[in-house]
C-alpha cells in the first residue's frame, strides 16, 4: 500500500512537472509573428537647412519620411522656400533670424522664390 | 551679346579710372572708411532708383518682380551700412568715386527714361547685369580690401554674395526676356 501511494505520488510529480513544462514551451503565437523588438522604427529626425550667403545649406539633404526640416535664415536679407517649379508647398516670408519647419512628403526641388537662383533639394530615403 | 559686354566694361573702366585717377603715382587711391562708406550707400541707392524706373516703366512681371528684389535688398544692406556709421560715429564722405557713381548714373537713367515697352526692359535689365558686375569687381578687389574697420569690412563682405546673386539673377531675367 505505501508502495502505491509513493508510485502515486512520484506520478504525480511527473506528470506536474510535464505540464508546467509544456505550458513554459508553448510559442507564443503573437511574439512570433510581431515582435516589437525585431520591428525596424524609425524616430522622426530633425535636420537644419541654414540660408546663408545668399544659399541653402546643405543644398541636398537625404531625410526620411516623417522627418522635420527646420530653414533658418541666417542671412541679412529676406527669403522664402518655395516648391519648385510648381509652387505647391511655400513658407512664409523669412527675415532674417526666421526658422520655417517643414515636414517632406516627397522628394524633389525647391528654390527661393524671391532670388530664383538659390536652389535646394529633398531626398527622401 | 558684345553690346552687354561693351556697356559693362565701359561702367567698370569709369569705375576702375576714377579711382585709379586721384593719385599721380597711378596707383588705385586709397579710401578713408568714410569714403567707402560713401561709396557703398551711393552705389547701392543707384541701383535702388534703377528699379524704381523699372517699377514706373514696366508691365512684364518677370522685370517688375527683379525690380522689386532690387530694391527690397539694396534698401536693406543701405540701412545696415548706415546703422554701422551711426554707430562708428563715422560721416559717410563723399569723394571722387561716389561723384562718378553718380554722374554716370544720372546718364543711365536718362537712357532708360527715354525707353519703352520691351526696349526698356531689354536695356533695364542689360543694364543690371553691367551694373552688377562693375559693381562686384569694385567691392571685391578695391572697398573690402582697403576697408580699415572690420565691421565694415564683414558688412562688404556680407554684401558680396547679395551682389553675385543678383548679377545671375539680372542674367536669368534677361535670357528669359531674349527668347
Amino acid at each position: 500500500m505505501k508502495r502505491v501511494k509513493q508510485l502515486a505520488i512520484v506520478s504525480f510529480v511527473v506528470l506536474g512537472g510535464v505540464l508546467l513544462a509544456g505550458c513554459q514551451n508553448k510559442p507564443k503565437q503573437v511574439d512570433q509573428v510581431q515582435s516589437p523588438e525585431k520591428v525596424q522604427r524609425h524616430i522622426p529626425q530633425t535636420d537644419t537647412v541654414r540660408i546663408v550667403r545668399m544659399k541653402f545649406v546643405p543644398d541636398t539633404v537625404r531625410v526620411q519620411l516623417g522627418d522635420t526640416l527646420v530653414f533658418i535664415n541666417n542671412g541679412i536679407v529676406m527669403h522664402n522656400v518655395v516648391q519648385y517649379p510648381d509652387q505647391k508647398w511655400k513658407s512664409p516670408l523669412l527675415h532674417s533670424g526666421d526658422v520655417w519647419k517643414y515636414v517632406p512628403e516627397k522628394k524633389g526641388r525647391y528654390f527661393c522664390s524671391i532670388h530664383k537662383v538659390m536652389r535646394g533639394y529633398i531626398i527622401i530615403e | 551679346m558684345t553690346k552687354l559686354k561693351t556697356m559693362m566694361q565701359s561702367t567698370l573702366v569709369v569705375v576702375l579710372m576714377v579711382m585709379m585717377s586721384a593719385n599721380v603715382q597711378a596707383q588705385a587711391p586709397e579710401l578713408s572708411d568714410a569714403e567707402i562708406a560713401s561709396v557703398a550707400v551711393v552705389a547701392n541707392k543707384i541701383d535702388v532708383n534703377y528699379a524704381k524706373i523699372a517699377l514706373k516703366k514696366s508691365n512684364n512681371s518677370v522685370v517688375r518682380e527683379f525690380a522689386n528684389t532690387m530694391i527690397k535688398d539694396h534698401n536693406k544692406i543701405i540701412q545696415l551700412a548706415v546703422d554701422l556709421v551711426t554707430e562708428l560715429h563715422v560721416t559717410p564722405k563723399d569723394n571722387a568715386v561716389s561723384q562718378s557713381l553718380k554722374k554716370q548714373a544720372v546718364k543711365t537713367e536718362k537712357m532708360l527714361n527715354s525707353k519703352t515697352g520691351s526696349d526698356f526692359d531689354e536695356a533695364y535689365v542689360k543694364n543690371e547685369v553691367a551694373y552688377h558686375g562693375a559693381v562686384i569687381n569694385a567691392v571685391k578687389n578695391v572697398l573690402i580690401p582697403q576697408a580699415d574697420n572690420a565691421q565694415l569690412k564683414a558688412l562688404l563682405q556680407t554684401a558680396a554674395p547679395i551682389l553675385s546673386t543678383h548679377l545671375s539673377h539680372a542674367k536669368m531675367t534677361l535670357k528669359a526676356l531674349q527668347k
